[in-house]
């Protein structure tokens, strides 16, 4: 049916995938699931976590078998063996880093496996180089092969992947995530790359949670909820509610609830805090009971201001004055002490010792507090982690569960309770819901409320500019390092946000 | 109690083993592997390597590795010996020290001279053996007091005095890993220093401090090992270190480190001490020990880490399913 909608596309689809279930030992992955894709079609598939996603897109690239149902490619029913077979079949997923060599060069990446040979059976240079370079072009891509893959940016790494994709005659190219981590101009090179397969009748299965992309990029659209298909639409016939409402099953007026707070005193004061080619003269002020939020683009300097004002990257002029006392931060722990705490960008990498249990992750930056002569004790300790696990509501079969179990809303929600441990006056946190499904996001942003009406002075760092909007009291904008505006909350708009981040606007 | 016993077997596979090597041993060579004088051997022998296999879980948890173990035991036992004549618990005293100051060193090539650990740690072992074919001259050094041979030989009751020394050993090391900061620390650091670091510890101070543990731990046992035979020897503690590694590894530490127990590393040295015993006891040549041993560290790291990526599996699958 949605062929007629979208009425340029051919009518037999090139890729079908007919009631597709998955089981694993008691657990149904996915129920029932169909979708098509046809050449030069882009399909966005959406969902929160958890709703079958990558499990679909793992049974299209042959990481898993589907437990009923069948794939036809080209009309042609096709078991697809294993990711080898999936890629003969042309199927390619483009991940960002992931298969990709950063020692060797990108023509070596693009070739690899299957490098052209001069007649003394080793490996001809010149010609791969050549052959690169035009895959490349092809996609407007003018960076020169021979750089190894290490030097390039994660956007050009991706450029490489598709070329790669390309050269193997990929059929249908699927996209997780892909701006993820690209700026505002990347993700543009990105969407005319994508318009360019799609111009080569490749089908493209695009998988994101920003919905300005979906709607920028895709022509039809699958959402997926608990592993079963809830709708397949073009999206000329959707809105961004409507999306949501379909994705989480019900409505949300109240994903942002931000309630006005009494703005108290000064709490954090930063003055001219310069890092050699990373920060120019920051100065700011954070008052109790404020959520000041800080947006720009990935690379603007947002999350080293984070580090730098938690004594993560040294400075070498400025001041922060935390309630009137000037501190002089070498390590974190200065600053724990001076009552800052930091909820880092990324949560598995910074934030949580994943093989520790919740507990010991909750009590990790108290543990002074909690111990007398060195001995941790053991009561105080389990009391703290099971109050923390109560009144933040964290779902987690037991304060002994390893983190790494939990799911992405729970682990950030231990991160943030490890610092409520410490009862900070200021917290610092960074892109506090990334990779957090929309139902879990609502309520992280109401414990952020919480805080703020409980005299908590939150600085918070985020790339989503609708959470920017609607959370902060005042927004700071930073460009290259800078801060380039003061916007007070209620009056900002995504659009002057963004001339001052992308550096139009002075 | 039954769930904890579960998670116990669960997260120490060794268990098994053990069992199927005593049960192994018991059926196959009768009452000369299963009574008291060959279990007293076992218990003797096993005591001397403890302490080196706590060393390394130490230092493992914290996401670090000690090769040089086994030469600071053969030089503290050769101090020990070679300064008796001058005091023996001044000789003591001095073997310890000197433990305690390579590991510092140790400490402070990994924190301060930022060089991996196993290449550090690879330097000194070298050097420190050097230092102990030095200081011997190649030969061995008999002990001159008679007395100091109670704490390697001698037995309270039924008890091997080393045995009691070693089990203190054990109960401090445990109680320190588990109960206090400092053993926190290290489970954070080896588990993921960044965050760590990000929680406020002290990176680098704890590091330092795993390591002269270490070094302190290795001299201990060299100085048991000393008391036993009365003398020093260029022989003791050259393959020590890398088994000390196996045993920590066998009883649940991990390379990658923020994981390893007391408890696991006993059993771990237990069960190679049964293997060796149980072979000698059935006239296993030397030579074919040796691949035997390696075998079972293999299969034992393999197969923990099968069996971790199954409980992995299945938890995120449970997980998953709590979900819906």
């Amino acid at each position: 049916m949605q062929a007629s909608n979208a009425g340029h596309l051919p009518d037999a689809p090139l890729l079908e995938m007919r009631s597709i279930s998955k089981s694993f030992p008691g657990v149904r992955a996915l129920h029932q699931v169909s979708l098509e894709l046809r050449a030069g079609e882009v399909r966005a598939l959406v969902g929160e976590n958890g709703a079958g996603k990558s499990t679909l897109i793992k049974i299209l690239a042959g990481v898993y078998q589907p437990t009923e149902g069948q794939i036809l490619l080209d009309g042609q029913p096709q078991l697809i063996r294993d990711p080898a077979h999936a890629l003969r079949l042309g199927i390619v997923p483009v991940h960002q880093e992931v298969n990709l060599e950063p020692y060797l060069s990108i023509a070596e990446n693009i070739f690899i496996g299957r490098q052209p040979r001069n007649r003394f059976g080793l490996i001809d240079f010149g010609q791969m180089n050549r052959e690169a370079a035009r895959w490349l072009a092809d996609l407007g891509v003018a960076t020169d092969p021979a750089l190894p893959l290490g030097m390039c940016s994660i956007a050009e790494r991706q450029m490489v992947a598709i070329a790669r994709a390309v050269s193997l005659d990929a059929r249908v190219v699927i996209f997780d995530e892909p701006t993820s981590s690209l700026t505002l101009r990347e993700t543009e090179r990105l969407f005319s790359v994508i318009r360019r397969l799609q111009a080569k009748k490749i089908a493209v299965l695009y998988i994101s949670h920003r919905m300005e992309e979906i709607f920028q990029i895709c022509d039809t659209l699958t959402v997926l909820r608990d592993g079963a298909l809830v709708a397949t639409q073009t999206l000329r016939t959707v809105t961004t509610d409507s999306v949501i409402r379909m994705m989480i099953g019900r409505d949300l007026q109240d994903l942002y609830q931000k309630q006005p707070t009494a703005v108290g005193p000064p709490v954090l004061e930063v003055k001219q805090l310069t890092v050699q080619g990373i920060l120019k003269d920051i100065s700011l002020t954070l008052h109790q009971g404020e959520i000041l939020g800080v947006a720009g683009l990935v690379g603007a300097g947002r999350t080293e201001l984070a580090r730098a004002i938690f004594g993560d990257l040294p400075y070498q002029k400025g001041e922060i004055w935390v309630e009137g006392r000037r501190i002089r931060p070498t390590c974190p722990d200065d600053c724990i002490a001076a009552g800052i705490g930091l909820v880092p960008e990324d949560r598995k990498e910074q934030g949580l010792v994943l093989p520790m249990p919740v507990k010991n992750n909750i009590s990790l930056a108290v543990l002074n507090k909690l111990s007398w002569l060195g001995v941790i004790r053991a009561r105080r300790e389990t009391e703290l982690a099971q109050d923390s696990v109560r009144r933040l509501a964290i779902k987690t079969p037991s304060i002994r569960q390893q983190v790494q179990y939990l799911s992405g809303g729970n682990q950030q929600r231990v991160v943030i309770a490890r610092w409520l441990a410490t009862h900070p006056k200021v917290l610092l946190v960074d892109e506090p819901t990334r990779g957090i499904d929309v139902g879990a996001k609502s309520e992280i942003y109401a414990l952020l409320n919480r805080l703020a009406s409980q005299g908590v002075a939150i600085l918070m760092i985020s790339s989503e500019l609708p959470e920017i909007l609607a959370m902060s009291d005042r927004i700071l904008v930073m460009y290259q390092g800078r801060i380039r505006a003061e916007l007070p909350g209620p009056q900002a708009t995504e659009e002057t946000i963004l001339r001052f981040a992308t550096g139009q606007a002075v | 109690m039954l769930t904890k016993m579960r998670h116990f077997v669960l997260q120490h596979n060794v268990v098994f083993l053990l069992l199927l090597l005593i049960l192994c041993f018991g059926s196959t060579t009768g009452p000369l592997f299963l009574n008291e004088q060959n279990i007293h051997n076992i218990a003797r022998q096993i005591s001397f390597d403890i302490p080196l296999a706590l060393a390394l879980t130490i230092v493992l948890v914290a996401g670090g590795i000690d090769l040089s173990v086994g030469s600071v035991l053969s030089m503290a036992a050769a101090l020990t010996m070679g300064l008796q004549p001058l005091g023996t618990w001044f000789a003591v005293g001095v073997a310890l020290l000197f433990g305690a100051a390579v590991g510092l060193i140790n400490g402070l090539l990994v924190t301060k001279g930022r060089i991996v650990p196993f290449i550090a740690t690879l330097g000194t072992m070298t050097v420190v053996r050097g230092a102990m074919l030095t200081y011997t001259r190649q030969q061995p050094i008999p002990g001159s007091d008679p007395a100091f041979t109670f704490w390697g030989a001698g037995s309270l009751g039924p008890v091997p005095v080393p045995i009691l020394v070693v089990a203190l050993l054990c109960v401090g090391v445990h109680l320190l890993l588990t109960y206090t900061q400092f053993g926190r620390n290290l489970y954070a650091i080896g588990g993921n220093a960044d965050a760590a670091f990000l929680a406020g510890i002290q990176i680098e101070r704890n590091k330092v401090m795993a390591f002269v543990l270490s070094g302190l731990l290795a001299a201990v046992s060299g100085v048991l090992i000393a008391s036993r035979l009365n003398a020093s020897t260029v022989h003791i503690g050259l393959d020590s270190g890398l088994w000390a590694i196996a045993a920590a590894i066998i009883g649940g530490a991990s390379l990658t480190g923020g994981k390893g127990s007391t408890l696991g590393a006993v059993l771990g040295v237990v069960t190679l001490g049964v293997l060796v015993n149980g072979m000698n006891l059935l006239g296993v040549h030397t030579y074919y020990q040796i691949g035997v041993r390696a075998v079972i560290l293999i299969a034992v790291v393999a197969v923990d880490a099968l069996s971790a990526a199954n409980l992995r599996k299945k938890l995120v699958m449970q997980s998953y399913g709590n979900r819906e």
